[in-house]
């Protein structure tokens, strides 16, 4: 049973124009509403620590290699420490979880986390890459 | 052999870009020996390009190492199947087997020609064609497969160790096949758009026509997808089987637009209605699927991304200027129809069942636009503000935390609703039942000890929508077995075989809720735990005891293994073992974890050999992931569903009058 519609009252389709627009309203707050603290900043080791102390508390994403002496891991506290090197910057980085693949001397790592006071990056994921001949699907991740 | 495999690559591209020219100039003259033409054009581009890559898959088998790609691909030692592999391995191959199965799918496409409404043949062609010539520009001019070096090493670099692993062999050309299908509805669309007068051909018969692809491209790239999920969850190891990783996104965004196309389709030929969403859905889906292209070898997300310092390719500039020309193409078309594409009826009261499904194709392109913006936000931090930033994972949670249970809330109440209007009482008779399965089921989860607020809502809500999915079908089959007299079962299966489309379409809602209810499982009740253990110690992880009980070391080509096995008890009975291994590469000389998995209806136990030390103590990683296994069944169910729903129906019968 079709009708045809062109005599249709235009508030019905008011309703349903101000319905959709109040959906699409919704989404969008929920988006920008999202981002509000999931936003991570992406900084070398220098830059990092000029930001002290505007900086402790925000989530960031530093990149490095690897320093193969710093390497220490608590295998009953599933604590990884090492150290990232930039340059001249030196970072101390504590992760929590295990060493994923290719994590070694020399490699390239970047870590995501916050900057803790006592100057230790505590990192919640730690992404790395192989610096070999292999493109980006060479990248290991490792999350938690 | 190569010269001849890139000269049939320039030969396709020639016969691909006459074929789109002849197609067009057919449709504009209306001359159909043009159209024949570009006929002809097709069938031979889809031969040249079988031809170059069998030239590169006989190159890669015969491991000619001169070659580049063989070279960085393939290795002596491997094995014959991920040889094969390889040709998708690179970024080159890659391109050349979207071509590969854009050009198969058009030949499909051509045998079909009588199913295609006659004014739309040409332009449907001609925008097939169009596409294929520009991958075929890509590859010649960017991403020549058969580059020749100067020396002929002995040996080649070999796959990646993650890639070796039966994902590889299935998640590259399933993903590609379904972005590839998905220019079937663009190449519909666009004809639709450009043909003039197009009341005819949005009726029901060439719609099915476009549901039928949409379908089939939909459950391709669905299945890609899980088949990733399912690669990283065995192979990476670090347990997940999703990161919102930007390539993961940039093939979740088509699908879910996509999901929105079929549901927008179902209102168009019920209702007449949605013309406009129908048309730019199907462009957006393919927009989407070059996106993902862009996103995966373009480095303009991923370099942002990832940090590394990986430029902007080439081909990114290309991918880009394609897309633009697709937007002001569809555009124009767009403005050109706009009378044609005013809607016979529009949805009047908002509860009804196209006013829902308008409701959940909003959510569906809310939810990927969301998950785009994410993607898209790196890039637009740095131009707008000139900083380097990202969001994280956090982000995704957020925002398909709520979309999702929305989208879990509307698959349960649309299929109640009625077509037009909604039967109060009708309604109220099935959400009697379906509230109750929810309650009970709550009741029931908190009784068992599950305290987690959104756990107990989403499983209410999974709960509420295969309650109404079961209450339907069961009213249904009791009705038909009152009115015809058969036994209730017999009366299910002629009611499963009359309404293929429309069960199928069940099925496939089940298929979503299963996986679904394997997320809620997953994500919030996961646990994990680290065991250090000396060879035959014993560690407690809920419920299970593991016994670690051999070290095994096993030389094979291009690495050398180290399996662990540890005997898994529940009680003093042996229920099973797993043999997680940590394996050196001598190609990037370096270790790689494979984990192993026991699987029970309940919950995944997940086990990585974290590190062995000199003495043969290893330290384990022990994580328990519930109801995991049903993402994958559900994988399975969504393959039968829409299998079901795809089979032709025999002429004799009508199409079920409901649709589902």
């Amino acid at each position: 049973m079709r009708v045809t519609n062109r005599s249709m009252p235009s508030s019905k389709q008011w309703r349903l124009v101000v319905g959709g627009a109040v959906v699409v309203l919704t989404i969008a707050f929920l988006v920008f509403s999202s981002m509000r603290g999931a936003a991570v900043y992406a900084l070398t080791i220098a830059e990092l620590k000029t930001r002290v102390p505007s900086i402790y508390g925000q989530g960031v994403r530093v990149g490095g290699t690897i320093d193969g002496e710093s390497i220490a891991w608590d295998a009953t506290t599933r604590l990884l420490r090492f150290t990232l090197i930039d340059g001249a910057a030196r970072l101390s980085v504590a992760y929590q979880g295990t060493q994923p693949d290719m994590f070694r001397d020399g490699a390239q790592a970047l870590v995501e986390g916050k900057l803790q006071r006592s100057g230790t990056f505590e990192a919640s994921k730690l992404l790395l890459k192989c610096p070999s001949k292999y493109q980006a699907a060479a990248t290991a991740t490792a999350t938690r | 052999m190569t010269q001849l495999g890139y000269a049939a690559i320039l030969l396709a591209l020639l016969a691909a870009s006459g074929g789109a020219s002849a197609a067009l100039w057919g449709a504009r003259t209306r001359q159909p020996r043009w159209t024949r033409r570009a006929e002809l054009a097709l069938f031979a581009t889809a031969g040249l390009v079988a031809l170059a890559t069998s030239i590169l898959l006989f190159l890669l088998l015969s491991r000619n190492f001169q070659v580049q790609y063989v070279y960085a691909h393939t290795s002596t030692y491997q094995p014959t199947l991920y040889v094969i592999s390889a040709l998708w391995a690179g970024q080159e191959g890659s391109l050349l087997l979207w071509l590969l199965l854009l050009c198969a799918i058009t030949v499909f496409v051509l045998l079909q020609k009588s199913r295609w409404p006659t004014a739309l043949w040409p332009y449907a062609l001609a925008t097939l064609a169009a596409i294929q010539a520009f991958f075929a520009l890509l590859l010649v001019a960017l991403q020549n497969p058969f580059v020749e070096l100067a020396i002929q090493p002995l040996e080649g670099a070999g796959l990646l160790p993650a890639l070796e692993n039966p994902g590889m062999l299935l998640h590259p050309p399933i993903l590609f096949l379904g972005y590839a299908l998905y220019s079937v509805p663009f190449a519909f669309t666009l004809a639709l758009l450009a043909s003039g007068p197009l009341q005819d051909h949005t009726r029901a018969s060439s719609l099915s026509l476009a549901r039928k692809w949409g379908l089939v491209a939909w459950l391709f790239l669905g299945l890609g997808i899980l088949i990733g999920a399912w690669w990283a969850y065995v192979e990476l190891g670090w347990g997940g089987y999703w990161s919102w990783d930007p390539v993961e996104n940039a093939s979740l965004v088509p699908w879910l637009v996509g999901t929105a196309y079929l549901h927008a389709l179902l209102v168009q030929e019920r209702q007449g209605a949605l013309k406009r969403w129908g048309a730019a859905l199907a462009i957006a889906v393919f927009l989407l699927c070059i996106f993902a292209t862009l996103v995966t070898r373009g480095g303009i997300i991923t370099s942002a991304l990832h940090g590394f310092s990986q430029s902007v390719q080439p081909i990114a500039y290309y991918l880009l200027v394609f897309m633009a020309t697709i937007i002001v193409l569809s555009a124009v078309l767009f403005y050109r129809q706009r009378q044609a594409l005013n809607d016979e009826q529009e949805p009047e009261n908002l509860l009804t069942r196209e006013s829902t499904l308008l409701l959940s194709i909003l959510i569906f392109v809310g939810l990927a636009a969301a998950i785009l913006v994410g993607m898209v936000f790196p890039n637009l931090a740095q131009a707008l503000r000139g900083v380097q930033m990202e969001l994280g994972t956090a982000f995704y949670a957020r925002v398909f935390t709520p979309l999702g249970l929305v989208i879990l809330f509307l698959l349960g109440f649309c299929t109640l609703l009625g077509w037009r209007e909604t039967r109060w009482q009708k309604l109220w008779q099935t959400l009697r039942f379906t509230v109750m399965a929810a309650l009970v089921l709550v009741g029931a989860l908190v009784v068992l000890g599950v305290r987690q607020p959104l756990a107990l809502l989403a499983c209410a809500l999974i709960a509420f929508a295969a309650g109404g999915i079961g209450v339907a079908f069961a009213r249904s089959v009791l009705q038909r077995s009152r009115l015809r007299g058969e036994a209730p079962l017999r009366a299910a299966v002629g009611l499963f075989r009359a309404g293929r489309r429309r069960y199928g379409g069940q099925l496939v809602h089940l298929s979503i809720l299963l996986i679904a209810l394997a997320i809620v499982g997953s994500s919030l009740f996961k646990s994990e735990q680290s065991v250090t253990l000396a060879r035959g110690a014993e560690a407690r992880v809920q419920g299970y005891t593991l016994r670690y009980e051999d070290l095994a070391m096993r030389e094979e080509p291009g690495k050398q293994r180290y399996i662990a096995t540890i005997g898994l008890y529940q009680g003093q009975a042996r229920v099973g073992a797993v043999k997680p291994e940590k394996n050196y590469y001598t190609n990037v000389q370096d270790f790689v974890t494979e984990v192993a998995i026991h699987t029970t209806p309940r919950q995944d136990l997940y086990v990585a050999l974290n590190a062995i030390d000199s003495t043969g103590v290893a330290s384990f990683r022990v994580s328990i992931y519930p109801l995991v296994v049903w993402l994958w069944v559900g994988g399975g169910l969504l393959l039968l569903g829409t299998l079901v729903a795809l089979w032709p129906t025999p002429s004799r019968h009508v199409e079920d009058a409901d649709g589902a």
